[in-house]
């Protein structure tokens, strides 16, 4: 079998494989597996076991969020499942891959996470501006459609699900899942109270799961290879394989299937990305998307798994990392990225909507030689009070994230620039 | 219970309260925003951070946010630890980025909660030099003014206006630091509470137009607790006075009352105290005269052997409606309803006394978890109960939905992603539609008949004694099982009516839905609306109908009538059917009028006596719970004003009538009112007698920050008069006095150290939300008969018959326009809804009418020409009228009329 | 006994020492009021509304200087004009009271009140020790010549918008979707 089932079917440069194509290469089976010979707890189970831990950035793992559902005929109905394929964070293209490359993997994918936790209804929520993404899982949705895959008794079997593809009004803060949930609502969308969770809670305050386009396009695998195979396609505890990419300035930038954990930063940079462009140097990387942490030269052999990383001080996010280069100037890196930020606050609650343009200005301040001593203690600080637990939800502890590192490992970048009233790369 | 422990000392506190409500409880100080009391913790301000440890191990510990934390037992807190305190001061440093240098000319200024909460967090230097945010405001109407640069998006305002009150025209625009608080455009807010936005904001976005007009700091405010008169729920409020004119009207809580929340006609219906139609000196056929003059002169008028009448009012209080029956003797005294309306009042208190149905107070209503409201529109009759019912219909998805998951009622917006668009069971039957509608599980609108015959067939669903209504439509019976399901299936039932539709039919049909499920040892509650502030007090007090006193004018048997508080036109119409313009209609000059009104009439024939407002006198209301509430003088005049029990009694004085004699305070008069009249025994106990002293002393009008006493009237003369004596309140119209916390039935303003804004409130509470320390102002005079054999109505009036070319038109009430006192402020007077008749689309068509076309009404006795206003809610065959609007005064509706355009 | 003796016939002799030297020091009383004394400007003396820079009254009618007053001889009622600017509709310090504390000037966010070097304001009449606005208000500045509150504050009067003061950014639109 594969080693790189996520991709195996993905044509760089060409259309998509059509459900007849998708069918000869063996697609569709999971879902046949799965409804006619596997029980939902089953699936359940296999995808608990096969260590399956959540793409979209946090790592949560999978099959423990299915578990909350409520099952059975008591629980509410109707179920939702729910792909977040608000794809919005700095630097990620992981999930368009996919989503252009294979849809119908992905509609399998929903298909079949969907039995396990028996969900009447799902929805893809896809970012505004994947024009092509939309098109194509349309063709692919309504393919499944006509083949019998989606509507009412699937195979036969009595199941039954409504997949809709909804393409968002275009909001970083979507990808949140419980402001997603209220976008999709129609209301604002701002994260809702938890507890509780869209498991118990979700949309229109009915059973919901949320999941990455990736976490879900891994479901079939697991189902049609077993979960010791799966398990034994990473090269860490957790299963399965990484779509990790490379963005900066490097020679081959792009994104490629490999190993979980079975790569390192150094790796990544120089076999896959095919090193530094001429004569630059990788002065330090966001692992997993902007918000995380910044690694440096001392932790590129890190491998890229979920614990490693963690360990290393960052989080490996989304797995695709942005490339800092010696000529670049981390405080313009940086206000730039608190910009976005700031900007796609949700304007919910008080550190997040006034703490992030407030840092947004210092930082500016600071890049355009007006900064002062005192900005960078003020800037320490908003990074505390804008940490985990102080915000409403994780948008402002992870816009903080790249602003910290950089103070610490960039610290004279930012004095010099106060120093010398100017930005020294410009 | 559960003991907390806050920087080491031990608190009892309630389990599964959320920490910043038991902090506050308890008397801590925790800075807040966004939660409010009622409208609970959503966790976005983040300004109530504390620490939380594990375990006496754990010396790290973890800030949370105390709004969203349940109380466990054993808890470790601190509110004092330096992080937490860094934090918050962080915060409120963040909020304070954008907010503009404006303090000087907010009308929040002195009762702000952000200056408390900036004050309290310590923050006091400003440390940014960027620029800041700003924002272009918006014309909200007469009630409101807008300031958005002040925002700090704390959104307590939408959530008060659309989650809390089920308004529409109000939300938040944009997003991250340029969120907008506002309307899509410009215009007046629809909703009938606006008013509390005020309150809510804890800033001065939103502030009071109408004060603005005359602004007045709150520690410059001379206030007295009262009680609003414009409409028969009796809410509480605090309305302040300086130089002599009253400044505004904010709430005053009372927990069983209206809490938190007034409506705007309420809160902004006070400036007819300062209207320029009020009567200020004593007159004699339109001459001015000394006061002692006018009562030698009304004395004669009345003394013994004189055939004298007394026409009372609904809208004076429970001493003056009194004071004038002993004058004129109980037999001659009349209600100064109009004949439907005294009967209707009449069965109202009857059916309270004594049958076995409860009924309840707002707050009970507010708990009540299955309602039918039967023939009336509360958001224009009465107000505040609608926004009380719009909580009921959350607590049965509350209890259903948002409590199986473990989610506690206070994380408001956890429990509204719950329950979502589910609704506990409300149903409207009524005539009209009505802004209440959209919380309700099902409406029907029918003709006051089938709204009666609706309610009696629900009895007879419920209990078998009931009689069965015949000859029901599909859609009626539908709606009754469903009715009939969901009272059973109840544990606080509660059913609504009231004389809005002038039919006793429907008033009797509520009457049987209680007592059905009374009589099978279900505790059902139920309410009438009263209309006006004493109704109930005025129907307990008894007495004739107003016919009947035009009746025995027009027989000649009378010598001379007092008038009291009361505008006859507005009830028999005018020219020629009684009133003040005709003084009784019979056009007879030999008869004597003394008037007793703190309103000016156009013709002045007979003796004026300018009477006292709520506040420039003392009295007792009695509202539609049967609740008798006190409201005290905020303000003396130089004028003759004095309230109308005052000028009765000197009146009998000078009769030389013995009794009167005794009756100098307001203490007196209540005494005697208790004493000669049974069910009136309890009224003593409304509020602590004159010589009542707080601490050895009396209870000061003014803020201890009061300013201006020796300079306010120096223009006049430079010696400082002596301040006015109070005899009828332990109070004083000073600064001096106690400058504690007194009784709730007499504290004049929430003020508390370090709380300007009204939300000292939180330190007069035993519990928050819960009640006042020394009790929930008020006496309940009516309480279910215990045991009482229920005998049901069986008058079931025949279906209601549409007949070709007629309409029946059906009475409406507006909440501006309606009330006679609140339209002469300008503000509700510029919102007061025009005379009109409504019509139905499809019958407009027939006609070949639009809205606004000038119609044709053909009554009975009448023809009037309005304008048409084509409503949608009609039921078929009915056309609707405003009742008590100006030139429509007087109307008997519902009555036959044909309708022709012109 | 005799110590005692001593030390009062030494005091008496310092005494007189002391009112003899006083003698040749330079005279203390000046002839007022043909001498004028010379007062700091910082002296507590009558009260006086100074008006902003552009010439239009500086006191936005806040009762600050009211509150402040701890014998409250300062009433005043605020009132709007057509453009939304505060400004008093009348203004009173009744001087029979005040007792020249400077507290009120203290209180002012805006430097309207502002106590001047000037006594000479006795009277025969009490009644006429009560000043109305147009007593108080003068035609200048003042001791803080450059001040104009609403060039500070949020609000927006006649000739400033929204977002016109110093150091404002221009309204934001709400209604706009970009970021």
């Amino acid at each position: 079998m594969t080693t790189t089932p996520l991709t195996q079917n993905i044509r760089p440069g060409r259309e998509p494989l059509s459900l007849k194509e998708y069918e000869a290469a063996g697609g569709y089976q999971a879902l046949r597996k799965a409804i006619k010979e596997l029980s939902p707890t089953d699936v359940q189970t296999m995808v608990k076991d096969a260590r399956l831990l959540g793409r979209g950035g946090a790592g949560f793992p999978t099959g423990l969020k299915w578990s909350f559902v409520p099952m059975g005929p008591d629980a509410p109905r109707p179920k939702y499942l729910l792909c977040n394929a608000d794809e919005m964070e700095p630097g990620t293209f992981k999930d368009r891959l996919l989503i252009e490359g294979d849809p119908h993997q992905l509609v399998e994918g929903m298909i079949v996470a969907s039995y396990a936790i028996q969900a009447d209804v799902a929805f893809i929520f896809l970012r505004a501006q994947y024009d092509r993404g939309a098109e194509r899982l349309r063709r692919a949705i309504a393919e499944a459609y006509s083949a019998g895959y989606l509507g009412k008794n699937i195979l036969g079997t009595g199941f039954c699900l409504e997949l809709q593809m909804h393409e968002s009004a275009g909001r970083y803060i979507c990808g949140e899942e419980t402001a997603l949930l209220n976008s999709l609502e129609g209301r604002r969308a701002i994260p809702r109270t938890k507890p509780p969770f869209p498991p118990v809670v979700g949309l229109w305050g009915k059973p919901t799961v949320v999941q990455n386009v990736e976490t879900i396009c891994n479901v079939p695998h697991i189902v049609n290879g077993g979960v010791s195979w799966y398990r034994a396609l990473s090269r860490c505890e957790d299963g399965g394989t990484k779509i990790y990419g490379v963005s900066g300035k490097v020679n081959r930038p792009g994104a490629w299937e490999l190993p979980l954990g079975g790569v390192t930063v150094r790796q990544l940079i120089e076999e896959r990305a095919g090193g530094m462009r001429d004569g630059l140097k990788c002065r330090g990387v966001l692992p997993g998307g902007a918000s995380t942490d910044f690694l440096v030269e001392q932790h590129f052999d890190t491998p890229m798994d979920f614990k490693s990383v963690a360990k290393a001080g960052s989080r490996l996010g989304t797995g695709t990392m942005i490339v800092l280069d010696d000529q670049t100037c981390p405080v313009g890196m940086v206000l730039n990225l608190t910009h976005f930020f700031a900007t796609e606050s949700c304007g919910w609650c008080t550190p997040c909507r006034e703490g992030l343009p407030y840092m947004e200005n210092m930082l500016r301040a600071i890049e355009e030689g007006r900064g002062e001593e005192r900005d960078l203690a003020a800037l320490e600080e908003h990074c505390r009070w804008l940490g985990p637990g102080m915000t409403f939800c994780p948008l402002a502890p992870g816009a903080v994230e790249p602003v910290q590192s950089a103070l610490k490992y960039f610290r004279d970048d930012f004095e010099r620039h106060v120093r010398e009233k100017r930005c020294p790369w410009r | 219970m559960a003991t907390i422990h806050v920087d080491g000392k031990a608190y009892q506190t309630r389990d599964g309260e959320n920490l910043l409500d038991a902090c506050l409880s308890v008397g801590l100080n925790i800075p807040y925003f966004c939660w409010h009391p009622v409208l609970g913790s959503v966790g976005a301000c983040r300004q109530c951070a504390v620490k939380v440890f594990k375990d006496a191990e754990d010396k790290r510990g973890m800030i949370v946010m105390s709004c969203m934390t349940p109380v466990k037992d054993g808890m470790l807190v601190s509110i004092d630890d330096p992080d937490a305190r860094r934090f918050r001061a962080q915060i409120i440093e963040w909020l304070m980025l954008n907010h503009p240098h404006d303090c000087p000319v907010c009308d929040e200024g002195g009762e702000c909660h952000l200056q408390d909460m900036t004050a309290m967090t310590g923050h006091d230097y400003r440390r940014t030099r960027f620029p800041k945010r700003t924002h272009r405001n918006q014309d909200l109407g007469p009630f409101i003014n807008h300031e958005m640069n002040r925002c700090i998006q704390c959104y307590r305002c939408v959530r008060f206006y659309r989650d809390y009150a089920g308004g529409r025209d109000l939300d938040v625009f944009g997003v991250h630091d340029r969120v907008y608080f506002g309307r899509q455009a410009d215009g007046a807010l629809e909703s009938e509470f606006s008013g509390n936005l005020v309150e809510v904001c804890p800033t001065g976005v939103f502030t009071d137009k109408t004060l603005k007009q005359h602004y007045t700091r709150k520690w410059d405010l001379q206030m007295a607790p009262s009680v609003c008169v414009h409409c028969g729920l009796g809410c509480n409020t605090t309305p302040g006075e300086r130089y002599g004119t009253l400044r505004r009207i904010v709430n005053r809580y009372n927990p069983e009352v209206n809490r938190y929340f007034l409506c705007d006609r309420g809160r902004f219906g006070y400036e007819f105290v300062n209207s320029e139609h009020r009567l200020r000196r004593t007159l004699v056929d339109n001459e001015p005269v000394e006061r002692s003059e006018a009562i030698r002169r009304v004395a004669d008028m009345v003394k013994a052997g004189k055939r004298v009448i007394g026409i009372g009012s609904p809208r004076a209080s429970l001493e003056s409606n009194f004071a004038l029956r002993q004058l004129v003797g109980p037999d001659r005294f009349y209600q100064g309803f109009g004949e439907d309306e005294r009967r209707l009042m009449a069965k109202i208190v009857d059916i309270l006394r004594n049958g076995p149905a409860r009924t309840p107070s707002l707050a009970d209503m507010e708990k009540a978890d299955a309602v039918l409201v039967l023939g009336e529109d509360l958001t224009n009759s009465a107000p505040r109960m609608a926004l009380a019912l719009r909580q009921a219909v959350r607590n049965k998805p509350m209890k259903e939905i948002a409590a199986k998951v473990g989610i506690p009622e206070w994380s408001d917006a956890a429990a509204r992603t719950a329950i979502q668009d589910a609704k506990g069971p409300l149903f409207i039957v009524a005539p009209t539609g009505g802004k209440l509608d959209d919380a309700a599980m099902a409406t029907l609108r029918c003709a006051p008949n089938d709204a009666a015959r609706v309610g009696f067939a629900v009895a007879h669903a419920l209990n078998e004694k009931v009689p069965a209504v015949e000859g029901l439509g599909e859609e009626q019976r539908a709606l009754v099982e469903a009715i009939a399901q969901a009272l059973r299936e109840a544990k606080r039932p509660l059913v609504v009516s009231g004389p809005s539709c002038n039919s006793e039919d429907v008033v009797e049909a509520a009457a049987n839905v209680a007592w059905a499920l009374c009589e099978q040892g279900k505790p059902c509650e139920l309410s009438y609306v009263a209309h006006e502030c004493n109704s109930i007090g005025l129907a307990l007090l008894g007495g004739g109908a107003l016919e009947e006193a035009t009746a025995a004018i027009d027989a000649g048997q009378v010598e001379a009538v007092v008038i009291l508080e009361n505008d006859l036109r507005r009830r028999v119409g005018q020219d020629g059917r009684g009133g003040r313009s005709g003084h009784g209609g019979s056009g007879n000059d030999s008869i004597a009028f003394v008037l007793l009104d703190c309103l000016a009439g156009e013709e002045k024939r007979g003796v004026y006596l300018p009477a006292a407002t709520f506040a420039e006198g003392d009295g007792i209301l009695i509202n539609n719970e049967g609740r008798a509430q006190r409201f005290v003088q905020v303000f003396t005049t130089d004028d003759d004003i004095q309230e109308s029990w005052r000028w009765l009694v000197d009146v009998m004085v000078a009769c030389g009538r013995s009794e009167a004699a005794a009756w100098r305070t307001h203490d007196d008069i209540v005494a005697a009112i208790a004493q000669s009249i049974d069910v009136f025994g309890p009224i003593p106990r409304t509020a602590p007698s004159a010589d009542y002293r707080f601490a050895g002393q009396r209870i000061p009008r003014e803020p201890h920050r009061y300013s201006g006493r020796t300079a306010m009237r120096a223009h006049v003369n430079v010696s400082e008069p002596k301040p006015p004596e109070d005899v009828d309140a332990p109070m004083t119209f000073t600064m001096e006095g106690a400058q504690t916390k007194p009784d709730a039935e007499l504290t004049p303003f929430f003020w508390s150290p370090g709380w300007n804004s009204i939300q000292a409130l939180n330190k007069f509470q035993e519990e928050i939300g819960g009640p006042l320390r020394g009790g929930s102002p008020g006496v309940r005079l009516i309480e279910p008969r215990e045991n009482a054999t229920v005998c049901f109505f069986d008058r079931i009036p025949p279906a209601f018959q549409t007949r070709a070319g007629e309409w029946l038109i059906v009475p409406t009430r507006h909440i501006f326009g309606s009330e006679e006192l609140s339209v002469l402020s300008p503000a509700i007077a510029e919102l007061k809804t025009r005379s009109h008749v409504g019509m139905r689309p499809e019958d407009a068509e027939t006609l070949g009418l639009k809205e606004g076309d000038e119609v044709r009404v053909e009554l009975a006795e009448d023809q009037v020409s309005l304008r048409l206003q084509i409503r949608p809610d009609l039921p078929r065959g009915c056309a609707s009228m405003p009742q008590f609007l100006q030139h429509l005064a007087g109307l008997t509706l519902p009555q036959w009329a044909k309708i022709k355009g012109k | 006994m005799l110590q005692t003796l001593l030390s009062t016939w030494l005091t008496t002799l310092r005494t007189m020492a002391q009112i003899l030297a006083h003698t040749f020091r330079r005279r203390v009383t000046v002839q007022y009021p043909e001498q004028k004394n010379y007062l700091a400007p910082r002296w507590r003396g009558r009260i006086i509304l100074s008006r902003d820079p552009d010439g239009q009254e500086r006191c936005v009618a806040c009762y600050l200087c009211a509150a402040a007053c701890p014998v409250d001889c300062i009433a005043l009622q605020a009132t709007e004009d057509s453009n939304g600017r505060r400004y008093p509709q009348f203004f009173r310090i009744n001087f029979s009271r005040c007792i020249f504390c400077g507290y009120c000037e203290d209180a002012c966010p805006t430097y309207a009140i502002q106590l001047t070097p000037d006594f000479e304001m006795a009277e025969y009449q009490r009644r006429n020790l009560v000043y109305e606005k147009e007593d108080l208000l003068i035609s200048g500045s003042g001791k803080y010549p450059n001040y104009n509150f609403y060039r500070v504050a949020g609000l927006a009067i006649g000739g400033k918008g929204k977002g016109e003061a110093e150091n404002e950014k221009p309204p934001e639109d709400a209604r706009t979707l970009l970021p």
